[in-house]
């Protein structure tokens, strides 16, 4: 079974690099934050503690209207960028590319049943070819589920009645774990999977090994009486 | 000293009372818009992804009850008005026949949408294993139906004992006032409780019939 | 009309040495459990909610013991999920939702506003009992009959799939839901009708204002949330197929129905928190707020837009992109009037006169640890990053700082700072320090860990997990004792101090405010003389001048 990480999650996908850039900027500017406000209190509480002999003028009207509306509009504009460089990565990564291996998946308690183009079927397990972007088709027979890659920074809610979409490219090969990410009973917690990102060679090879095997096995069961 | 300046000793003034009443009253009508307002909300939802299924269902609605207890609720809520206005001017008498019309009004929506509620269960257009009709969507239309015209006799039937607290309080000596204050405070109910049912009318009865 | 300095007024109208107060109005059972004085009710909500912080903490407990190791066997899986669910419906909803409005804000805001009780003081003692019995009998419903839905009832999961008391324990929240609007109700006609002679609107101190848009938020959501639960119950009592996509239902209009009340629901719950700590801040730096009007725009807004951001909790639940694009800017936007006020906060340490008294302790705290919950709200806001990130552990640390580290916080801020004034009694500042800055440690070692566990990959929900997570698990288990001894601290020292505690003046802090010009504790009608207001809140200096602080009455 594939394993994660402790800490940092791997970067397995085109669009992992540029998302956590996003996530370290925003950690950046959450710790820049988080310690001058942690410096202001700290610092105002030592130097004007009672009995301390800091200055205690008169405070000014004027300034604080205007410190007010400075970081008001700071405020503001600091946000909607932001925003919108969130938003901006978000609309990028909208739509797939014309050429994509589209694999089924249908998700059902408490198991991933996947199904490549080719017809070859898994069972909580998804093997995929490097440097290919890859289109998700799902559904689910049940309840929500949610596919979840870390590695692949990819998520969507598994909606019965619905086909929902999920595209990325691998772009690492190695094993990554599946998880189901949205609450969906006793055996939420062991929906898991293995995704195996393979070379495009190893992948046709794959490919063709199973299909065989499929075929031996088909032609196996029709024989049966 | 903080904010107060004590400068004579002063007895409590009784706060508007008048107002208070009012405006809870207004506040709660907010929240019951908001409750109705979130199942039509659904109902609108629904409808709109499966309009065939509604369709059918609606069509099963039997107008002739829902158009005659809108006629009914209409003329409930002029005599409501007429008892709440009878208080300014003091007329008990006015007061009394007003509640008393009122209340044969409301018990009379209830009867009717009893023998209404009747023929819907003869018919089996109750939501469940002899659901009358094959499309499930019909059953959803029919399961809103039963919801929103229960919720609305649910408040209906509340509104009723409103009325005949009203009734009862004109029997006791209370100060014009207080009396006043109660009759502004039921009426605001009862035409809440209009005012929903003017919606359920053309969203379930008349809803998709014209076709 | 000409302010009078304050120097020269003769001294407030001293109560009688032995004003009688309000616990001595009668010592019946009956008299408490049937009063209509907002003091008593207050101190009733504050049993029940404390009740109730206990049974929510106890299944945090045994959440934390069975995440100690990765394939725990402390309890089942399907024990597991319904610990979770009790866990996050008793916190929300019989926790933290009642806590700061129903106690403090039933207490102080008649105080505050120099009224002798609420407008409606007979719906106040219904919707405690409102709230107390259906809470009850919620509880009772969970634990005979096992729900495992989660606090957030998913369709078509909760629907269709989940055995156990659903229906029950929907209706036992939906009933409690009227005891919240009731309150609303209350709140909202109180400050509309009943200020005393000379309290503007803008003179009105920041937690009464705190309270009037959280009754606002309180009112108009909640309704939704009761309409989400009937559906859930029709669908599982009468069959109607409204989340059940295979019958022309969709499993995604819950989540929009749901999520129209529980996104509202949570600026229920820091709402208040903001105006404890505006008032505890002020007091303990002597001197006034920063930016009254701007802490006072800024709560009606986050209570406005919070009514528009509900979608956040769905970008990858299937909604369209643009409605994701829609409800992240807004969800941005929300944020700024937040940012506000936490620079006010801290702007109002500036050439003040601090002290570090418990409640004190507890408001700095909550600014630092609302800050961070705060901003890793922003992460969350942003959708690539929400992608990965919702559904896991991270999310569960966002609303944990914001909800345990921020109203939490706030809760204990002014449990210490109205002590004095509720009970009559001085509670013991060392052991009060000691348990603040416990909680504090143990708070952060919790759930910062739970940051690290949701970006490295950890899903939410999960009895079980992959073994690489552990590490963290055993770090914010470790925490969650800590924080458990934190809490337990204060039922030892404010017992004591309620048997052997010194006996408080009127106004042991010097605070301004109306409710420290009257006795402590307060007598039934709250003030002797209605009290007749000439200056704003906060006034701990005249003339916006620090090294002028005014005479307070003691």
């Amino acid at each position: 079974m594939a394993g994660g990480t402790a800490f940092l999650p791997v970067e397995a996908a085109k669009q992992a690099g540029a998302v956590d850039v996003l996530f370290y900027g925003e950690v950046g500017i959450s710790v820049l934050v988080s310690l001058i406000v942690a410096c202001l209190v700290v610092g105002f509480v030592t130097r004007y503690r009672r009995g301390s002999p800091a200055s205690r003028r008169k405070l000014p009207q004027a300034f604080s209207h205007e410190v007010e509306i400075i970081w008001t509009v700071g405020t503001f504009f600091a946000f909607v960028a932001i925003f919108w460089w969130a938003a901006t990565l978000n609309l990028i990564h909208l739509r797939p590319p014309d050429h994509t291996l589209d694999i089924r998946v249908v998700a059902k308690q408490w198991m991933w049943k996947i199904e490549q183009p080719n017809g070859v079927r898994e069972i909580d397990a998804m093997h995929l070819p490097v440097d290919t972007p890859v289109r998700l088709i799902m559904t689910s027979q049940d309840v929500i589920h949610s596919f979840y890659v870390s590695a692949f920074r990819a998520k969507q809610d598994v909606v019965p009645g619905r086909v929902e979409t999920l595209w990325f490219t691998p772009d690492r090969i190695g094993t990554y774990q599946l998880l189901c990410a949205e609450y969906c009973g006793l055996g939420h917690s062991l929906m898991r999977g293995e995704i195996t990102v393979m070379s495009k060679a190893d992948y046709a090879r794959w490919c063709a090994r199973m299909k065989a095997a499929a075929q031996v096995k088909t032609a196996r069961n029709g024989e049966a009486p | 000293m903080s904010q107060v300046t004590i400068t004579s000793p002063r007895d409590w003034q009784e706060h508007d009372l008048s107002l208070a009443a009012r405006l809870g009253m207004w506040i709660f009508l907010a929240t019951e818009i908001l409750f109705f307002g979130g199942i039509f909300c659904a109902y609108a939802v629904l409808r709109y992804l499966n309009p065939v299924g509604f369709g059918i269902g609606g069509h099963e609605t039997e107008i002739l009850y829902g158009a005659l207890n809108t006629f009914v609720l209409a003329t409930s809520a002029v005599t409501m008005t007429m008892a709440a206005k009878a208080a300014d001017g003091a007329d008990y008498r006015l007061i009394r026949i007003g509640l008393i019309a009122t209340f044969a009004l409301g018990v009379l929506f209830l009867a009717l949408k009893g023998m209404e509620y009747h023929d819907d269960i003869v018919h089996h257009l109750v939501p469940g294993h002899h659901f009358a009709l094959a499309d499930p969507s019909a059953e959803m239309f029919w399961g809103f139906y039963w919801v929103l015209t229960g919720l609305h006799a649910i408040h209906m039937s509340v509104g009723l004992v409103i009325i005949g607290r009203a009734y009862w309080l004109t029997r006791q000596n209370l100060k014009l006032d207080e009396l006043r204050r109660n009759l502004d405070v039921s009426s605001l109910y009862w035409h809440l409780v209009d005012c929903i049912w003017f919606v359920i009318f053309p969203v379930i009865y008349l809803a998709g019939r014209s076709g | 009309m000409t302010d009078i300095p304050f120097q020269s007024l003769p001294e407030a109208p001293r109560a009688p040495a032995t004003v009688k107060s309000y616990l001595d109005e009668g010592h019946t059972l009956a008299s408490w459990l049937f009063t209509t004085d907002h003091k008593r009710i207050a101190i009733l909500y504050a049993i029940g909610i404390t009740i109730f912080f206990f049974i929510g903490g106890f299944a945090a407990m045994l959440i934390r013991i069975q995440l100690l190791t990765p394939n725990g066997t402390i309890v089942s899986p399907e024990l597991y999920n319904r610990i979770f669910t009790i866990h996050g419906i008793v916190m929300v909803w019989f926790f933290l939702v009642p806590s700061i409005p129903t106690t403090m804000g039933n207490f102080f805001l008649p105080l505050m506003i120099g009224a002798r009780d609420v407008a409606f003081p007979r719906l106040n003692i219904i919707s405690f009992w409102i709230f107390f019995l259906g809470a009850l009998f919620t509880v009772v419903c969970i634990v005979s009959g096992g729900v495992d839905t989660g606090w957030t009832f998913y369709t078509p999961y909760s629907t269709l799939y989940s055995n156990g008391h659903v229906i029950a324990a929907a209706i036992g929240i939906f009933i409690v839901g009227f005891s919240s609007i009731a309150t609303g109700v209350n709140f909202l006609t109180t400050v509309h009708t009943m200020r005393t002679e000379g309290m503007t609107w803008f003179r009105l101190p920041l937690f009464v204002w705190a309270m009037y848009a959280t009754s606002f938020v309180m009112v108009l959501a909640t309704p939704v949330l009761a309409a989400s639960l009937l559906m859930i119950v029709a669908e599982r009592a009468l069959g109607m197929p409204l989340f059940n996509p295979h019958n022309g239902g969709d499993p995604i209009l819950f989540q929009h129905l749901f999520w129209f009340y529980s996104h509202p629901a949570v600026y229920i719950m820091i709402l208040p928190a903001m105006g404890v700590v505006s008032e505890v801040i002020p007091c303990f730096a002597r001197r006034v707020i920063f930016g009254y009007r701007f802490m006072v725009y800024a709560m009606m807004m986050i209570a406005l837009i919070g009514f528009s951001v509900w979608g956040h909790h769905m970008f990858v639940s299937g909604q369209s992109p643009f409605a994701n694009i829609y409800f992240s800017f807004l969800s941005f936007m929300v944020a700024v009037p937040s940012a506000i006020k936490v620079f006010n906060w801290s702007a109002s340490l500036f050439r003040g006169s601090i002290t570090l008294e418990a409640p004190m302790f507890y408001a700095l705290g909550f600014v630092g640890l609302f800050t961070i919950g705060g901003l890793t709200g922003l992460m969350l806001a942003s959708v690539p990053v929400d992608i990965d990130l919702t559904d896991t552990y991270f999310v569960v640390a966002h609303f944990h700082y914001i909800m345990v580290g921020g109203s939490v916080s706030a809760f204990f801020a002014g449990l210490h700072y109205w002590w004095p004034k509720i009970t009559g009694k001085l509670y013991n500042e060392r052991a009060a320090r000691l348990a603040a800055l416990l909680m504090f440690i143990g708070f952060n070692l919790t759930f910062f860990p739970q940051f690290i566990l949701g970006w490295a990959g950890m899903p939410r929900r999960y009895a079980t997990y992959p073994p690489e997570f552990q590490l963290w698990h055993v770090a914010s288990s470790l925490g969650a004792a800590v924080l458990a001894l934190a809490y337990i601290m204060p039922l030892f020292y404010l017992g004591w101090s309620l048997y052997r505690g010194g006996k408080a003046s009127a106004n042991p802090w010097h605070a301004t405010g109306l409710e420290w010009q009257t006795a402590s504790p307060p007598p039934k009608d709250n003030f002797a003389v209605p009290p007749r207001v000439t200056h704003g809140p906060y006034f701990y200096h005249a003339d916006n001048d620090p090294s002028q602080p005014t005479k307070n009455a003691s």
